[in-house]
Formats: C-alpha cells, structure tokens, sequence
C-alpha cells in the first residue's frame, strides 16, 4: 500500500478550501498552514504573475509531498520524523521531536511548520479558548502523531490526516476541494480513486531535481489564450 | 544542464552516506513501528448534524457539523445533493465559520443607548419596549413609512428573515429593496425579458459547449459552483473570460480577452453586427420571440399599434397590460396585428421599410424593429470598435462566429459589467446575441446573471404578507439624492427617521456610508434598530440592537437561484449568551408596538422558538404553490429537497414554456403576480427596443454603447477626468461574503490582517508608489486606505479594493465613502421594487490613488489578531469593535 | 598569567550567567519570544555561532596536534594552551546547539533512537569522540605523558573528522544550494585552520614577548600558516561564489541577489580576512605583535561574518521555483508560511530579513561564557593535574 494524492491543476480555481479545511481538521495553530495555494512568484493573492511576457495565475497547491526519499526522514537525529512503513505516509512524532529544525531545513518544499513558541490560543467568547479540530489525539501505535494541543518548540506538517485516513477515510483537503480537484489513494491498488483517476493521463512531480520522489502527482493546467494589447504595449 | 550543477556532488555524497548511515544503523534504533501499518484511530464521540450555510453569497450550500460540548468544533460539506457533480458544496468561509460563531465579536446581550446616549446592555423587556416605544412615536409623528427596512434578501432564510418583511407589511414600513441598493439589479432584463432576471443553475453550465463570461469572477465569487465551468471544458467546451484584470476566472478560462473597462458593451455589438453580416443568425428566433418584425414609426420612434392602423384592430381579449402592436406579412402580403397572447410561427418581415395607413388618414413611414437595429449597427463595425474595446476587429469577428456556430452557448452577464450607470445597455447587446443566436430557452444556453441573492422560488405570501398588509417600498438611492420629478416610487412623506435592519450592515457596507453614518450621528437618522449576531459597525452605532442566532442556531428555510435544492437550516448549538431567533424577536416587537397585532402575531415564550419556526415552515411548504408543495418538512430535516420545474428532464430551463409551448414573455418575478411585470413587455416578446419617452430622448430605444463617467463623475465635475483618472473596482473577495467573514480568525491570517490596494506597477510607477506603500485611495467624496500591491494583471487605469473590510480594519476609512448612488432616468420609466428601479453603479466611480500619511496605522497590524493570553497588548487586537 | 586566568575566567563566567538568563527567558517564553527566526529562516545566531566555536575548537586542536606531531618544542605550551581552548570551544558549539533545541525535553531521545543516517547524528557522534580524545590528549600533555604525541594526533585526527562532518551538515542539504557544494566540507576545514590558527596567533600576541607562549620562531610559523590558511578559504570561497554565479539557474540567482542584499556583511566575510592574511604576509618575519595581533582580530571578526552570512543566502534564497504546468517556463519561487504571522503580518512569504532578536543576543552570550570560562578551568584542571603527578613523582607512596 502507497498513500498518494492526486492534484488536478486543471480543476483548482485557487479557493484555498482545502488549505482552511486542512487548518481547522487539524487544529494548526495560529501562523501555522500544512497545507497552502499560491501562485508560484508571489506571497499575495489574486496577483499575476508575468511569465513569457504573458499574465498568468496559476494556482498550485502544495503541502508534504510525502516523498519517498524523504530528506527530513534521513535527517532526523531522533527518528521522530518516520515513514509509516506499511502506508509509505511521512510522519512526525511529537513526543521524540526535539525542535532542532534540521528537518525543515533540509525540505526544498517549505512544508514543515515549527512551532516557535507554545501555540497561540484563539480567543473566543468572553475571553474563553475558541477549539477547533479534531479533539482527540492520535498515536500511530506508540507514536504521538497528532494532537488538537500542540507541544511547544516541535515541528509539525501533514500528515494525510493521518487521523482519518487510519479509520479508511479520505483526507479532509481530498474530500473538501469543492473543485474535486485533489484525489486520494492507495498507488499499488489498481481500483483505487487515484488510480482510475490518473488512468492515461500525463502526471508530474515537484522539485525533481532534489530526488525526493513526492507521492503527490500534479496534473498540468491548460492553456490560455490571451488577447492582451495592454500587456503588449507596456513591453 | 541540470546534472551540471554543484548539486550533483550532493546528491551522490547524500546519497553514499544514507546508505552507509543506512548499513550501520543499530537493530534497536528502529522502531517497532515503522513494520506495521497505521494504528485505526478510536472513533470519536461526536455528531455531525445537517444546516445549511447561506450568508448573502447565494451559495446555500449543504453542510454538516460536528458539536461537542455544545460548541461546533469542525464543519464538512454535507455532499448529500441527488445530483452527485454538486457535490460538495461549500467554500472556506463556510467551512471556517465555527471559529468566528463564538468570537469576540459575537453579539449575546441586547443593547439599548441610555440618557447620555451610550450603548448599554439591557434585558429582552426593556430594550424590546424601548424600541417599540420609539418605533411606535416615530410612526405616529411622521408616518410608518418613514420607518425604512433593510434586510438581507429573503431567498437566503424565509421564515426568520421572512418576519421582517411580514412586520414591515403588517405596520407599513418602506421597504428598501436591497436588491437595487446593492447594484444587484440587472436592469437589462426587466428591459428586455420583463423580468426581474433569469438563470441557469449552475449545472447547466457543464451543458454548455461555448460559455462566454463578461465580467463576472466566477471562480472567486461562485466557489462552490465553479467546478461546473471546469466540467464544461473536460467535455470539449470552451470559456471566453472577458476582463480588463487578469483574474483566477481568466486563468481557468481557455481564452481571456483584456476587454477596455466599461466597453464589453460595444464588443456584444460589434458582436451582433458580424453575426448578422454574415448571416450566421437565427431569423425563426428573432421573427418568433422578439420584437424584430415590429413596426415602428420612423416620424415619433414609437411602435405602431395595431388599433391605429387603417383596416387593423387589436387582437381581441387582450388585457390592460398588453399591446397588439403590427407586422408585415410576407405570406399574406399584407399588415397584420400582432398577438401579445401567444407566439405563434409565423411568416413576418424581419427587414425593411413600409408605409403603414393610418386610421387617422395619414401615412407612417415604417421600418421594423430588426431593421432599425441593423442600421443602429453600422456604427459599431468590428474595425470601430476595436478601439472602443481595445480588442482587434479579427478577434471581435472569430468570436462572434465561434458563438453563432456552437452551442449551446451561455453568456454570464457579471456584476463587473453590470454595475456601471449604463450597465443595462450592456445587458441589452448581450442579450441581444444570446437571441440571434437562439441560445434562449436551451439547456446550457442563453444569459444568466449571477448578481446578488434574489430569486424568490416559490409563493412565500402566505407567511410574509399578513392579512391587511400595507406593502410599500422606497429606494434608498431617493433617500441620498432626494426625491427626483420624473421618479415613480413612492418616497415617504417626511423622509425616512428610523431604519430596522436585518443581517445587514449599512453604515459600513451601503454606498455613502459615510453619508448614513452622518445621518446617524446628526440626529436627521432617529432610530436605528439592528438585528444581527455580530458586532458590526451599525450594531455598535445602533439605538437598538438585538443578537441574533447564527444559521447554526436556528430553523430557516433557504433557497438559492444557483441550484434547485430546498433546504433547511438547523438547530445545532444553542445562540450563544441571550441571542435569539429572529422569530421571536419580531413576534415580540410587533406585539409591544400594537397590542391588536397579536392575531398576526400569536406570542410564544422564546424556547418555542423552534415550534414556531416549525408552524411557519409548514405553512411556507403548504402553500408554496406547484414548486414546492410536494416537499414536507420531515424530508427537508432529512436533507434537499428539489424544486419541481416545468420542463422535462433533470435541469430547470429558463424560457423553456416561453420557446416551446409559445407562451408569452415574461415569465414571473415572485413575490409578483405576472400581471405587474408583463407591461414591461407589451408585446410578449423580447424585446429590443423601448419607445418611453425617457428611452427615446435618451436616444437608448436601441442597445447602444455610451462611455463611462461622461454622464456622471465628469458632467457633475469637469476636472474629474484630470483629478480622478482611475476607474475604481470594490471586487468581492475570496475571503469574505461582503462583509461577512470579515472577522474570520483563518481568512485575516491569509490576508496578513491587511486591506489591500491593487495598482498596475506602471500605474504605481507614474504616482511614486511601490509594493508595500501605505496609500489612499480617494475622490472628492471619500478615501479608503490600503497596502499596495502592484499586480500587473490590473488594467492601467483601474483601482482595485477588494470590498467588505470593515472600518475598523482600516484606520476608520469606508471604500464605500466613495461611491455615489447616481440615478439613471431610464431606470425610473416605472418603478417595481427590486424589478425596475434605480440601480447601484458601483463601478461608476473615479478616483485617484497617493501615499498615505503616517504608513501602516498600528490598527492594521493588531486587528484581527484573535490571541488568548498572546503577546498582543490588551484592547488594540482583539477588542476592536468593542467598547473601550 | 593567574591574573589573566582569573580575569578571563570571571569574563567567561559573567558571559556564562548572562547567556543562561537569555535561554532561560526563551525557554519560558517559547523561542519565539526570543528570535527572529521564520519557518523561512530556521537557523539563526546561535547556529552561526555553533559553526563560528566548532571551527576555532578543530582549529586550536589540529594547529596543537601539527606542532605536537611534528615536535615543534619550542610552541609546545602554546598547542598546550590550543588544545585546553580547542575543547572548551567544542563545548561552547554543543552549548550553542542545546541551546537551540526548540524541545530539549525530548534530547533523550538522541541517545535512545538515534538515526545513524542523520548528519546532525554524525555530528553528535563526531562532536563526542573529538571531547573523548582531547580529555584523553589534555590529561596526557598535562601529566607529560609519552603518548601526548600519539593522543594529540589522535585528537587532530577527530577535529579534522569533526570539521567535515559539520560541512556535511550544511552541504547535504541539497534544498539549499548555497550549501550543496562539494567545496562546503573542504572549506569547513580551511576555516577551521584560519580560525584555530588566528586564536593561536592572538593569545600569542597577547602573551608577554618572548615568554613561553609566544617564541619568536613559533610566531612567525603560526604567522604564515594562518596567513596560508586564509589563502586557501578565500580561493575556496571565491570558487564557490563563480560556481554559484556561473550556474544560471532560478535558485542561484536567488542565492545571488540573496548575497546582494547582505552585500556589505559579505564584503566583510571577504575584505577582513583578507586584509589580516595581507598584513600577516608582510609582516611574518618581523616582530610586529601589534600588527599580527590586529591582523588575527580582523580574520577572526571576518569569519564570524563567514558563519553569519553561511546563513542568509541558504535561507533566503528560495529553493522551490514552479514552471508554469507542462511548460518550461519559470513562474517563481513558492511562498513559505512564516509562522510569525502573530508578530509580524506577514503570514506568508518568499524570504524573511533575519534580525537576531536582543533576548537572542543575550542568549549567543552562552557558548562564548562557556568557551572563555572552559577554557580557564582546563587549563587550570590540567595545572593542578601536573602538579599532582609531580607531587606523587618527588613523593612517590
């Protein structure tokens, strides 16, 4: 079994459901996003970005790529960051993670969230603690992999809903894409979603060069054509 | 060259040393675990429960909610519609609205100003006596209908919202439609439908083979529907996006055209031309539906009726509201008289010039309606108007022939086209080409306009029209610019002195606000009572104001033009603190205004809200009418139920009575009877042109092209075109329904707590600003302030403020302080509250754009900042909004 | 010399207290509360400093192990005193390191579940073995044992592991390309030269002519091996900066404009050693102390700004850039979420500015606390330890 995701860039409109979704389920803390949508070229939204002297906005999201050669796996001094052998899911346990960041460091996808301080309690009614997520924690048999109360100084990231995904459901980002653009499931399982989804067409994978081998395949947008006499006369 | 690079040494050395790091790793440092699969997690002890989310996006989207401890921790999309491609239905706002429902600024007391005129808490019985008291003076002084009533379009929740149209019907109140308030009125289709509009249901996209969109930012403004765009093109069809931004909707377009601001007009004509130069239209439908082989008197530019004609009479049994006007018979060789009753095939002249014997002895020269539109069209050759719209004269005629060869064909008609002073003219030559091409009354064709939430789906008198109703209504554009000599509305006789509002937020989110804030603050305003269940700004200006329950407190029927689904929304939670449901609230107010109300309003103790809520929506399904009656209460607590529709198969197809069984135009416009609307087409067709008086001195019988701002920002101030050369957008935002959601602790964390100016950077460049730069945007009515983004994707002479940001956000500044609410004659040839009004041109607004003194004020970087015990200093984050 | 010790000792020991309020307060506090680090810029001040004292630590050690090896007698007490300040620096950087650790609750860990792949496992391994050997080495020297030579050489030998695997730390991680160069471990090691032998050449210089510690001959030798060793780092570095250049790709140009923007501090990194290797050249022969001192104070505030600027071109040189979906065409580089979006507005971004913050300063004050005041208590440790043996030889039991 090979957890993997499928994410049809022909399909995102850019909503970011999947990454507030992601946030909620999984109680991240203020500041911290396992999950993001942008535009490759810049940190705003609703921008374009000029690209072969034409506009474009194309929306990629990207959380862990649950690479198979993961670097922050091997650089893990501790072996808190593991992969769940039997699912190939890229975890962290937060019970043995000792915060040295190297993990993040060594993550050319920019994934992994530290959390610098003890996490930030959102304020609610009356001056009351406002919770949200998944209110129990999660242990992957002695592993401490999720918890909707964050320890202080340890690293976190997605995890496929490792919460969900255990008791046979899909990721919430998979089952909140309003755009059913993000597709979930077992690689090495012929009638899986993901399977069937992918069948005959064209996959590709982020940050080839760093030979991670992600489990996260893309899918290409299409073109645009664009009649654009404004942008030709600002060349 | 990849393989070139320093990496590569890496790589192998990364490599060699895992595998010797691999070779002598210690049997014991690995774990137990990593063998076996994951632990199942322990089911949780929680409950999903089915509401639905329906704020004022139109969405009405189906979602559950997990409780625990009487607090929504998590909320999924229901994904339970029969039709399984809308599922699931929902967006981040919706999705993340647990963690502003018990925020800081939830309203759970109601409060009342004292004698020093401060806002005070106050128990239910005294601030309920308090405001029927004054509302009950106010009414008695100058009139009830100088009580004015906002509230957020009832398609979104009947019963609660519904009781504040039925208490304004009970005592007489004046309505003001939000519909035209918030520039959601698209004036074009009572212009030529005669109807308040129509729409695809945003299944029907995926049906479409060519969609063309004018304006119209689907991808950000109709989240949950957007998809079906996207299906559209996976089965070979093709998306035109018109903008002069690029836009999420122009990227997932296959095709976006950079239209010139304000001209999508003149391209729809250009259009209309080249389609009917090269004989690519459909003659049946124009000779058949439209008003095309109408004749029209040359000499008065009026049609000519069929009773004045020498030898003619009107058809016979035709009503007051209809007209038999003439045409010209091929077949017959012969005038004929013209049948409003039906629309039967027939054999008329579509071209050409007649001389038409009067009964008065005399002889009218005659062209028909088609021929006038032909020569009106020779001024907008593709060649003149590609500098009109900055688009090539090749690509306006590809274009056209693309829409008159596939279909079906749908155009989206968006509010950044229609929210213009001539936005209507704009309508008109679009649907002009959705009718030459015969896209009307089509499966996946036609024109749709997603503009607001409007439809009323059903019959809903039963409920919000009590008996002895006083319905009237006023427009709040005559409140501003006061009344005008030709206007048709009614407006109160003392002007308004109270506003009840619902749901809404006028003093941060109407045009002028700024205006109605002074109105408040000088008295002129009397009272201004609020319903809601957040602290907005007019809840906090407000004489009274009452907390509401959220739509996961509380029973409410929804409906939504976008999709066919009735729902419900359901008690989850308990209103926080004392927030009640609107139901009461009014029952109570009602009662303690006039005590002999209570017929209509039988009192119930405030726990019988839910019972309450349960009686109305029987009778709201009771007597719906053939739309809705088969839906019983218990299936909707089940889940959707789906309206019932004329048509045969799955989808609902406007106009599909009208093109197949030939009856007449318009179709209805609820709450209205179809006798109101129908003189807006008196031939029962559609029709093009428009003899009014207003419309021929205007010379706009005829779709025609007219710039922006000539008739407004620089005939009211010459210098304008110099001082304020920008154009200026308020965008929705993706992360915000209007205003709401503004205080979502998730969506302020992706906007960096910051309202944001986007400029072209050679726009930028040309004022000395650069990304980053704290600026004003101003006129000479207002300013609003925001960080600058300079976006290349932003047309060089537009302004973009994504709207919705309360003031609070922003160093006290409203965008909507720059806004005016012009008044377009045309739109007063009648007046029909939210059918044919005057309507707001948001987009009808220059401005011009300077540095900011000061930089970013502290309370954009604290607000928003939704910290427990954080590093944030007490009263500058998260108590905005709040009494100090 | 004891009034130096003694003074030494209270500096380091005042630094010591100082730096453990810093990390008590960012302990208390989250480290948040105490940096200016992002999930963007991971590594701050206290990891430049790591690298700054393990480089002085090898440094001392190999330049102490050279002298013992080759029997240089007459720098004998001054590889003495390299070899006491080389381990003493070595526990500053595992201080520093410690004091980094956002969990150092879970530090068990590193002994019970190790992973032997990890760099920063090799690091831990590499960084005890060299404590081992040297305590080994500094009893032997202090009891004027025999095997001194063999231990120091043994002691080099982990300094000189010690310095490649703390390059390997940095250079393996490939999402960093200001790092991922094979010349990464090899100018560890030249810098770890530079360093050791400009602490060498300082406390030297700082000696009273023609004592002990600072023999004439010896001086002059330490003065051309610093200078040599300067040389050598500045090619190193340069050929790394054409490398870069030269790659022409979207993440080198990101590494450029990233040491654009820190442009003078790279200056520094280059013009400061390079002035003292100058100076060190033209004056070897001769007996400038002044000169030679203020040339290894300018290498050695020069390769603090090398450790500082190891940082802010890995960091904020992005290392995901997208091409547009089945084309070639580079959009840009991905945005990072901060996490500082509580402090700062930004929650996103492409590169953070790294400021280090003042409880941070306050803490970086630790490892020097420890490598001053660790240096004056071995030395002191190995004095005693010499008496002792000298006591027990005139008065054998």
């Amino acid at each position: 079994m090979r957890y993997a995701m499928a994410i049809d860039l022909d399909r995102c409109i850019g909503c970011r459901t999947c990454a507030v979704v992601c946030k909620c389920f999984n109680s991240q803390p203020q500041g911290i996003w396992w999950n993001r949508v942008f535009t490759s070229g810049t940190p705003e939204y609703d921008v374009a970005v000029k690209v072969d002297d034409q506009l474009r906005m194309e929306f990629v999201p990207l959380s862990c790529q649950h690479c198979s050669n993961a670097p922050c796996q091997t650089v893990c001094p501790t072996q808190a960051t593991y992969t769940d052998a039997d699912t190939g899911t890229v975890l962290i346990d937060y019970d043995r993670c000792i915060g040295c960041r190297m993990c993040a460091s060594a993550c050319p996808y920019g994934v992994r969230q530290f959390n610098w301080s003890a996490p930030a309690k959102m304020v609610g009614l009356d001056g009351e603690e406002q919770a949200y997520g998944y209110p129990e924690p999660y242990r992957d048999g002695e592993h401490l992999v999720y918890t909707p109360v964050r320890p202080e100084g340890v690293m976190e990231k997605c995890t496929f809903c490792a919460q969900y995904t255990s008791q046979g459901k899909d990721p919430a980002c998979c089952t909140a894409c309003p755009g059913n653009a993000r597709i979930f499931g077992d690689m090495d399982d012929p009638s899986s979603a993901i399977r069937k989804y992918l069948e005959g067409k064209e996959t590709y994978t982020l940050g080839d060069e760093y030979h991670t081998r992600p489990n996260v395949y893309y899918l290409a947008a299409h073109k645009v054509e664009q009649v654009d006499n404004v942008s030709q006369g600002e060349e | 060259m990849k393989e070139m690079t320093r990496r590569a040494f890496v790589e192998l050395s990364a490599g060699a040393a895992c595998a010797a790091g691999a070779a002598v790793a210690l049997e014991g440092a690995v774990s137990p675990d990593q063998a076996c699969a994951l632990t199942p997690a322990e089911p949780l002890d929680e409950t999903w429960i089915r509401t639905t989310c329906s704020p004022n996006c139109t969405g009405a989207c189906g979602m559950e909610a997990c409780v625990q401890d009487g607090k929504v921790r998590m909320i999924r999309q229901a994904a339970d519609y029969p039709y399984e491609h809308y599922n699931p239905r929902g967006c981040l706002k919706g999705l993340s609205f647990n963690t502003m429902q018990n925020g800081p600024d939830r309203l759970t007391r109601p409060l009342i100003r004292n004698e020093a005129g401060e806002q005070v808490e106050a128990d239910w019985d005294t601030a309920l006596d308090a405001a029927a008291d004054k509302l009950r003076a106010i009414m008695e002084k100058y009139g009830p209908d100088s009580v004015g009533v906002i509230y957020q379009v009832q398609g979104t929740g009947h019963i609660q919202k519904g009781a504040l149209v039925r208490i304004a019907n009970t005592f007489g109140w004046s309505v003001i439609g939000g519909y035209e308030l918030n520039g959601d009125l698209p004036m074009f289709w009572p212009e030529t439908f005669g109807c308040q509009s129509e729409e695809l249901e945003s299944y029907c996209w995926e049906d479409s083979r060519l969609t063309l969109i004018f304006g119209s930012n689907i991808m950000v403004t109709r989240m949950p529907d957007a998809h079906f765009l996207t299906y559209s093109q996976e089965a070979g069809g093709r998306v035109i996006y018109f903008d002069p931004n690029y836009s999420a909707s122009a990227e997932r377009a296959d095709e976006w055209v950079r239209i010139a601001p304000d001209s999508d007009g003149a391209f729809a004509l250009a259009m209309a031309k080249a389609i009917i130069d090269e004989g690519l239209f459909d003659a049946h439908f124009m000779r058949t539906y439209t008003d095309s082989p109408l004749l029209i008197n040359v000499a008065t530019g009026k049609r000519i009726l069929a009773s004045d004609v020498s030898g003619l009479e009107a058809v016979p049994g035709i009503p007051d509201y209809r007209s038999s006007f003439v045409a010209y018979d091929e077949d017959a060789g012969a005038f004929v008289a013209t049948t409003p009753l039906e629309l039967p095939d027939n054999a008329y002249a579509l071209t050409g010039t007649f001389e038409v014997p009067l009964k008065d002895g005399t002889t009218a020269q005659a062209k028909t309606g088609f021929q006038l539109l032909t020569e009106q069209l020779e001024q907008y050759a593709p060649e003149e108007v590609a500098g009109i719209c900055d688009v090539d004269a090749d690509t306006i005629k590809r274009i056209a022939r693309d829409a008159a060869n596939t279909k079906p064909m749908h155009i989206i008609f968006g509010g950044g086209t229609q929210q213009w002073y001539h936005g209507d003219l704009k309508g008109r030559a679009c649907a002009l080409v959705a009718c030459l091409t015969g896209n009307i009354g089509q499966l996946g064709g036609g024109i749709s306009t997603y503009v607001g939430q409007y439809k009323t789906r059903f019959n809903t008198a039963s409920w919000m029209v009590p008996e002895g109703a006083v319905k009237t209504s006023c427009p709040f554009h005559y409140w501003v610019n006061g009344p005008t000599p030709q206007m048709k509305a009614p407006y109160p006789k003392n002007g308004f002195k109270a506003l009840v509002v619902g749901w809404g937020n006028p003093l941060e989110q109407h045009n002028v606000a700024n205006w109605l804030r002074d109105a408040v603050d000088t008295g002129d305003l009397e009272c201004v009572v609020c319903l809601d269940f957040q602290r907005t700004l007019t809840a906090t200006e407000a004489t009274f104001t009452f907390p509401c329950a959220s739509w996961y407190e509380k029973t409410e029927l929804t409906t939504t033009p976008l999709h066919p689904y009735v729902q419900l929304q359901q008690r989850l939670v308990d209103p926080p603190g004392e927030a009640r449901e609107e139901i009461w609230i009014f029952t109570e107010l009602a009662n303690r205004i006039d005590p002999a109300k209570e017929p209509l309003w039988p009192r119930f103790a405030p726990e019988d809200s839910e019972k309450r809520a349960d009686e109305v929506l029987a009778l709201l399904l009771e007597k719906g009418g053939p739309t809705i009656d088969h839906l019983t209460p218990e299936e909707l607590r089940r889940g959707p139920g789906k309206l019932a529709h004329a048509n045969p198969g799955e989808k609902r197809i406007p106009f599909w009575e009208q093109i197949n069984e030939r009856i007449p135009f318009p179709t209805v416009s609820r709450p209205n009877p179809l006798d109101v609307t129908s003189k807006f087409v008196r031939s029962g067709r559609i029709e093009f042109y428009r003899d009014e008086d207003i419309f021929l001195e205007l010379n706009e019988q005829l779709p025609c092209y007219k710039p922006p701002f000539e008739d407004t920002e620089y005939k009211d101030d010459p210098e304008a075109r110099e001082k304020y050369p920008l154009g200026y957008t308020t965008r929705n935002s993706a992360f915000r329904v209007h205003a709401t959601y503004v205080n979502d602790p998730f969506m302020l964390e992706l906007q960096d707590n910051t309202p944001k100016v986007w400029l072209n950077p050679g726009t930028a460049a040309e004022r000395g600003l650069e990304q980053g730069d704290w600026v004003e945007v101003y006129n000479s009515r207002g300013t609003v302030q925001g960080q600058l983004i300079e976006d290349p994707g932003v047309h060089p002479t537009q302004c973009i403020f994504d709207q919705g940001w309360w003031s609070a956000y922003d160093n006290k500044t409203s965008y909507n302080s720059l806004i005016w609410p012009w008044i377009n004659p045309t739109n007063e040839a009648y007046y029909l509250v939210s059918v044919w009004s005057p309507n707001m041109a948001w987009n009808e607004t220059a401005c011009n754009v300077r540095l900011a003194d000061g930089g970013v004020p502290q309370v954009v970087k604290d607000t928003g900042k939704s910290v427990l015990g954080g590093s944030i200093p007490e009263g500058s984050g998260i108590e905005y909004g709040k009494e100090a | 010399m004891e009034r130096t010790a003694r003074i030494v000792g209270i500096a380091g020991g005042a630094l010591l207290v100082l730096g453990a309020i810093g990390w008590a307060l960012q302990l208390t506090g989250g480290l948040l509360s105490g940096s200016g680090m992002t999930n963007i810029f991971l590594w701050g001040l206290m990891i430049a400093l790591f690298a700054f004292m393990v480089g002085f630590g090898a440094g001392s050690q190999i330049i102490a192990s050279v002298i013992y090896v080759t029997e240089k007698e007459e720098l004998y007490p001054l590889a003495r005193v390299g070899a006491a300040v080389g381990l003493a620096c070595v526990a500053a950087a595992g201080a520093a390191i410690l004091a980094d650790l956002g969990a150092v609750r879970n530090v068990m860990w590193m002994l019970t579940g190790l992973n032997l792949a990890s760099p920063l496992a090799w690091d831990m391994i590499a960084l005890t073995a060299f404590i081992v050997a040297s305590v080994i080495q500094l009893v032997m020297i202090a009891r004027k044992s025999g095997s001194a030579r063999v231990w120091a050489g043994i002691a080099g030998a982990c300094a000189v592991a010690l310095q490649i695997v703390e390059g390997l730390l940095f250079s393996l991680q490939s999402a960093h390309a200001w790092w991922a160069t094979p010349i990464m471990p090899v100018d560890f090691l030249a810098v770890a030269l530079v360093s050791g032998s400009a602490l060498l050449l300082l406390i030297a210089c700082c000696a009273k002519p023609g004592s002990a510690l600072a023999p004439e001959r010896g001086l002059r030798w330490l003065s051309w091996f610093c200078a040599i060793a300067v040389a050598v780092h500045l090619a190193l570095a340069l050929a790394d900066l054409c490398l870069v250049a030269l790659e022409n790709t979207p993440v080198s140009g990101g590494v450029l404009s990233a040491i654009g923007s820190q442009l003078p501090l790279y200056l520094c990194e280059l013009a400061l050693p390079a002035a003292g290797m100058i100076i060190l050249f033209a004056c070897a022969k001769s007996e400038k102390t002044a000169s030679k001192l203020a040339a290894a104070v300018l290498v050695i505030i020069g390769i603090f700004a090398h450790r500082l600027m190891l940082l802010y071109p890995a960091y904020n040189a992005p290392s995901l850039y997208l091409t547009l979906s089945g084309t070639d065409a580079v959009t840009g580089p991905y945005p990072i979420s901060t996490g500082r979006y509580l402090d700062w507005d930004a929650t996103f971004a492409l590169g953070t500015a790294y400021l280090p913050a003042p409880v941070e300063c306050l803490a970086a004050l630790l490892p020097f606390g420890v490598a001053l005041l660790g240096s004056v208590v071995i030395l002191w440790a190995m004095e005693r330890l010499g008496q002792d043996r000298e006591r027990t030889a005139a008065h054998p039991a």
